[in-house]
């Protein structure tokens, strides 16, 4: 017994030296290569992508660093959603955070406010700027500085089993009635009619907004004053909670809302997704017949929302310059081949540049990609507010899907929230 | 002469115990004492991790006096720690009385078995645990319908979400706990147990007045830690639920997480902290109090 | 004691019950994916298509670096905090009462509140990104020092005054007499250290990454990522990941077979 726990000992204090010793080893190797050439220069690139997202990322970052002597990105994979809660302010917060960083419309905002993002107005060209499309550099925007690269577009549609439709005799819905009639008919003990998602998170307020913006309602009116107790509100919450309080709408779920896996997995008949999941759609459920109509809509108005990741750039970052001609070079440049194989190859999404889609007329022609083309046209942007605005709006979904709290008394306390922090 | 004998050897055995002691006291200082002061400190800032610190004094504190939403998630934490800490530690100890009496290889088994689910960590035990807990598809549904039982909504309903989060807790740490009451049973010497048979106890007398005060210590260590464990539960909700339905699950941890990390708040998320850490501090010392004997047995 | 079968027979089922969950962990990475999410006790597919693609050196390395990083703080933690245990049960000296406080509230601050300035201390020390920065800060755990202490409160004190009469010094009792009869914490403790570090999630996730150190469970987290989760993957990465923990529970087994008495050894 003794002679174990000595043995022991030795062992832990010869791996505890030899783990100091790595990292020392690794500073001086580090420091070395740094030394030699003195002007290399280090960006750090952080992303959250896997499969052929993550592929193209580490092409493009290789043939880069191959290219540039003195510039070297440093590219690292970390995971979603700690990506957006956790990793990225303590990152900050410890002088740590990378050069070149993702914001989506949740972060976008609370990001720029806080002066976290640099102003990228100076890298933007004329012909860029004409090219992008307009809602795609609002968004990207904020006060007419410009302070991210807007690389993709995702909206959202009705995915649904085109045999389980068929097989029920019903028709792929337009309007929300023949939605939630639908979902109602195709609901059973295994089955859920519609799967919507569930927590209470951002990707929950993406999917919610067209449904709010079909019925005529809004968050904020034209001159600035909240309008989250209208009638429409109301109608717009009424119909959305309908789904989960009579259990057509799952109240937890497995997998994410997203995953096509849902209809995939024949767990549900229908479920609101985005272009995002059309790669898996084909790739890992190609027995499955999916088909994807515009979201219904109350009254012949269906509008979709456009979400989508975007590039953005320390504020504090040493090499602004370095890190905007990369991520400019594969996403702002004249040459358009690394832009397009993002939205076409890595990954399916909407380009955020009019060339791009022009360019690739095929793809965006194809199978699924086709229905989102079509009503691409009706996208609105992501809306990006504050963060107690998004925590209000959650919390009042929660309320009326789950809580058992009436529409009206929802909206009336998410007001309450919206004003007084708008007070502040 | 004779005292100072004494006072020397004395003088020798607190060497001996700062020497004990001191590599944990200096490690805890650095790597845990230092950042809980850094957090108090902060506490009477605003920080958004990015912009410089504003001093705020109390004004965090006053913020939390008002936050309804706070003390919900407190309650929530509360009614976590009611229902969680006394099954566990009921469980644990029963099942521990039980096994101590059963030898064999069966035995063994069982032991072994029970400790199990502890080796499952929560990430994972919450994914498995949606599996069971998943409404049309999951195998609790499937053996509640085979008896006749309609289908339970578990995490999507927010009546049931948070029984069905502790169950996964009592699932996890049953086992462990358990191993740590029969060591101590064990230590009890079974001659204390035959005297009492021979003069006529039953088992329950036997356990009451032998078995349950002889394993004091245990006990109360289990009590605190459990109480600790419980008001920090995050993982597990994080993953199952996300604090949903409707908040039905937003504990004071979790909603320390999010007013910190999401809405960038580290200001008040420590302000919460400090509040969080000074009850647990208040009921651990109410509970050690409560469950010392006369001796001065802390 | 009479042996009542029933009882053991009931023990036995609750067993059963308990390890279910377990069952359907291991026998589901067995399942294609088209049946992953269908309720069976038996794949109608049984396959080893999952493990070969998720048996990769990425996953191989997580779980190497997690062994690591989990056996080096329970063997040190194990010394560090018998001492600082046993000195808080047995020896006395002042500001013990004052101290031990101290000790156990450092159990009552949540982790999301000292992830900051944790790293900060780490980032000054220079520890951050290494396997340095995973070990260390695991290694003072107030829990460990709570448990050994309780221990040490209820050992017999006779052992310990005999060879004080003796003329045994402290350092001499503690090493020799105490430590070895210390076998029965071992089992809970190791267990405690070792799935306590396999387990932590967040502080690995922010204090490293490279992947080179990468612990299981982030490595697992971030499998879980984007739009299209491969979850027959993630279910038998995830079953993978319990296959070390197991053996380990395995070579403890005979720890707990025998449940040594300290009392009686004279």
């Amino acid at each position: 017994m003794k002679k174990i726990t000595a043995l022991l000992m030795v062992l832990v204090l010869v791996f505890s030296f030899s783990a100091c010793g790595n990292k020392t080893a690794q500073e001086d190797a580090s420091e070395k290569t740094e030394k030699n050439d003195n002007d290399t220069k280090v960006i750090k690139f952080w992303s959250f992508h896997a499969g052929g997202e993550a592929e193209f990322l580490e092409n493009v970052v290789k043939e880069y660093n191959a290219s540039h002597e003195d510039v070297q990105i440093e590219h690292t994979v970390v995971n979603q959603s700690d990506y957006t809660t956790t990793l990225i302010p303590t990152a900050y917060a410890n002088g740590e955070a990378p050069d070149i960083l993702y914001v989506e419309p949740a972060t976008f905002t609370k990001y720029a406010e806080k002066g976290m993002l640099a102003d990228l107005s100076s890298y933007y060209t004329e012909e860029l700027k004409a090219d992008i499309l307009p809602s795609a550099l609002d968004a990207a925007a904020i006060e007419g500085k410009i302070y991210a690269l807007p690389i993709e577009m995702e909206t959202l549609g009705l995915f649904y089993n085109i045999d389980m439709l068929k097989e029920a005799g019903i028709n792929p819905p337009s309007t929300w009635d023949e939605l939630y009639e639908a979902a109602k008919k195709l609901t059973t003990d295994d089955v859920y009619g519609l799967v919507l998602p569930v927590e209470e998170t951002a990707y929950t307020l993406f999917n919610w907004w067209p449904f709010m913006w079909m019925a005529g309602a809004d968050v904020f009116a034209e001159d600035g004053s909240c309008m989250v107790d209208s009638k429409e509100m109301i109608t717009a919450l009424d119909y959305w909670g309908k789904f989960y309080q009579e259990g057509l709408s799952p109240s937890s779920l497995q997998i994410g809302p997203w995953d096509i896996g849902n209809v995939g997995t024949g767990t549900a008949a229908m479920q609101v997704s985005g272009t995002y999941v059309i790669n898996a759609a084909e790739n890992d459920y190609p027995d499955v017949n999916i088909g994807v109509v515009p979201l219904p809509s109350p009254n012949n108005n269906s509008m979709t929302v456009a979400g989508g990741q975007k590039l953005a750039i320390n504020a504090e970052s040493e090499y602004k310059d370095e890190a905007a001609d990369f991520i400019f070079s594969l996403y702002g440049s004249d040459d358009i081949t690394k832009a397009s194989e993002w939205t076409t190859e890595a990954k399916f999404a909407y380009p955020a540049r009019q060339s791009v889609i022009d360019n690739n007329k095929d793809i965006f022609e194809s199978g699924l990609r086709a229905a989102f083309t079509d009503f691409y046209p009706t996208a609105i942007p992501e809306p990006s507010y504050p963060a107690e605005v998004t925590d209000a709006m959650g919390k009042m979904l929660q309320n009326v899907m789950f809580g058992g709290v009436s529409s009206e008394d929802a909206v009336k306390e998410a007001k309450q929230a919206i004003e007084s922090a708008m007070d502040k | 002469m004779k005292k100072g004998n004494i006072s020397k050897r004395k003088r020798r055995e607190y060497l001996v115990a700062y020497a004990f002691i001191l590599p944990d006291l200096i490690g805890l200082a650095v790597f845990v004492v230092i950042p809980i002061i850094y957090a108090f400190y902060i506490s009477f800032f605003e920080w958004d991790f990015i912009n410089e610190k504003v001093f705020v004094g109390a004004a965090n504190y006053i913020r939390m006096w008002k936050d309804a939403g706070w003390w919900n998630a407190m309650l929530r934490t509360l009614k976590l720690t009611a229902l969680y800490v006394p099954s566990l530690f009921c469980l644990s100890l029963f099942f521990a009385v039980l096994i101590s009496t059963v030898k064999s290889k069966m035995g063994s088994f069982i032991k072994t078995s029970f400790l199990m689910p502890f080796a499952i960590t929560s990430v994972i035990a919450s994914t498995l645990w949606m599996f069971l807990y998943n409404e049309k598809r999951g195998y609790l549904n499937a053996v509640l319908k085979s008896l006749g039982f309609a289908n339970q909504k578990f995490l999507g309903s927010n009546k049931q979400a948070l029984v069905c989060v502790i169950v996964v807790l009592l699932w996890i740490n049953l086992g462990y706990n358990m191993i740590l009451f029969l060591s101590a049973i064990k230590d009890i010497p079974e001659s204390y147990h035959e005297a009492a048979t021979i003069d006529g106890a039953n088992r329950w007398h036997i356990f009451r007045y032998i078995t349950f005060p002889l394993i004091r210590q245990t006990s109360i260590f289990i009590l605190v830690t459990t109480t600790i464990a419980s008001f920090q539960v995050l993982d597990l909700i994080m993953v199952m639920t996300k604090g949903g339905p409707a908040k039905a699950t937003e504990v004071g941890a979790l909603y320390i997480y999010d007013r910190s990390f999401n809405m960038m708040e580290m200001g008040y998320g420590s302000a919460l902290s400090v509040f969080l850490f000074l009850s647990l501090l208040v009921f651990s010392f109410v509970q050690m109090r409560a469950t010392s004997e006369k001796e001065e047995r802390i | 004691m009479k042996k009542a079968p029933v009882k053991t027979v009931l023990l036995a089922l609750f067993s059963l019950m308990l390890l279910f969950p377990i069952y359907i962990l291991f026998m589901s990475a067995f399942k294609q994916a088209n049946e992953l999410f269908v309720v069976s006790l038996w794949p109608e597919e049984f396959s080893f298509d999952n493990l070969r693609l998720v048996l990769n050196s990425k996953f191989l390395n997580s779980i190497k670096n997690s062994l690591f990083v989990s056996t080096t703080v329970t063997v040190v933690a194990m010394i560090l905090h018998s001492m600082c245990g046993y000195a808080l049960a047995r020896l006395e000296f002042p500001g013990k009462k004052l101290i031990f406080t101290t000790i156990i509230s450092t159990l009552m601050i949540p982790t999301t509140t000292i992830l900051v300035p944790l790293f900060m201390v780490c980032k000054g020390l220079g520890i951050e990104n290494s396997y340095a920065g995973l070990i260390i800060p695991a290694f003072f755990n107030a829990y460990g020092i709570f448990l050994f202490r309780q221990f040490y409160l209820d050992f017999p004190r006779e052992l310990e005054e005999a060879a004080e009469v003796e003329g045994c010094g402290k350092v001499r009792l503690f090493v020799q007499i105490v430590l070895p009869l210390s076998k029965p914490m071992i089992v809970p403790l190791t267990i405690a250290f070792f799935l306590g570090t396999w387990n932590n999630y967040l502080w690995p996730l922010i204090i490293n990454k490279r992947e080179e150190y990468q612990t299981i469970q982030v490595y697992l987290a971030n499998m879980v990522s984007g739009y299209s989760t491969p979850w027959n993957e993630v279910i038998a990465t995830a079953a993978m990941s319990a296959v070390p923990v197991f053996f380990l529970f395995l070579l403890l087994q005979k720890q707990l077979k025998e449940g040594i008495k300290v009392t009686g050894i004279k």
